[in-house]
């Protein structure tokens, strides 16, 4: 089996902003918080199931397609991401503690 | 008596899975700190390694994440979560436990993304500077949010002292 660089890739790029929009809009939305623990009983594991189901489904609806290797650009794009992303959970959470 | 044989179980079981929680997060963050250093000095017997570790090292990244969340969703949100924010400084749970439990989540994939670069790119690592790059960043960004984890672990772990030690103090 040969691991397709650009659908991993991109998996991995869907599982971070994922994680981002899911942690940002479940503390803004209580419906979706409430859809979320009504998954697996906490909206914590339902985050974890969700992510894990998005990434090796992102991955295998990708796989078919033509592997680009640009693998130092989705490098840049993993890392820009994973420091970006942190920084607007940390940013929103440090927020939403100062405001309320 | 039974009673204090159970809060005795519960307390020594929580500190058991906090433990482990952080010796899988920092062997996890080691190993791939190994990946690093071997594919720094790449050579087919070092890449193969880096293989064995990084594979190693994703097993430990998934099982910190079921020790963790175990203890997140039991014994945290119970016995600790409430006493941190009745304490001085509740944004250690508001804020970092928070962020921890999300920031986490990045670093399984991440290090499932460097196996999967090893996986792939095997001995072209050696000619292949974008693919060595590549795995090196990653692997990096691995190690320091697993440290970052600890660190904020370390935060938390005030948080609850300092919340006990006004109740006794």
């Amino acid at each position: 089996m040969k691991i397709h660089t650009t659908a991993l890739s991109y998996a991995t790029l869907v599982s971070v902003w994922l994680i981002v929009l899911l942690t940002i809009a479940s503390e803004i939305s209580a419906p979706l918080k409430a859809g979320l623990v009504s998954l697996t009983g906490h909206h914590w594991t339902s985050k974890g199931v969700v992510l894990v189901l998005a990434f090796f489904l992102t991955y295998f609806l990708l796989r078919k397609k033509e592997d680009a290797s640009d693998i130092a650009r989705f490098v840049r794009l993993v890392i820009a991401s994973v420091v970006i992303g942190g920084l607007m959970i940390f940013g929103f959470l440090l927020y939403d503690f100062i405001g309320a | 008596m039974y009673l204090y044989l159970v809060l005795f179980l519960i307390s020594n079981i929580m500190h058991t899975l906090v433990g482990l929680h952080a010796f899988l997060g920092e062997a996890g963050a080691l190993a791939f700190l190994w990946v690093f250093i071997e594919v720094l000095n790449a050579s087919s017997p070092s890449i193969k390694r880096a293989f064995r570790v990084a594979s190693v090292g994703v097993v430990l990244l998934i099982l910190a994440w079921i020790a963790g969340g175990w203890h997140y969703l039991t014994d945290y949100a119970t016995a600790v979560k409430p006493v941190i924010k009745a304490g001085p400084t509740p944004w250690a749970h508001i804020v970092i436990t928070e962020t921890k439990e999300h920031i986490f989540l990045f670093i399984p994939f991440l290090a499932f993304f460097v196996w999967g670069l090893l996986h792939r790119y095997r001995d072209e690592l050696m000619t292949n500077a974008d693919a060595r790059k590549a795995v090196l960043a990653i692997s990096l960004l691995v190690v320091l949010l697993a440290f970052a984890m600890a660190g904020m672990g370390v935060i938390i772990s005030s948080g609850f002292r300092a919340a006990l030690e006004s109740k006794l103090l």
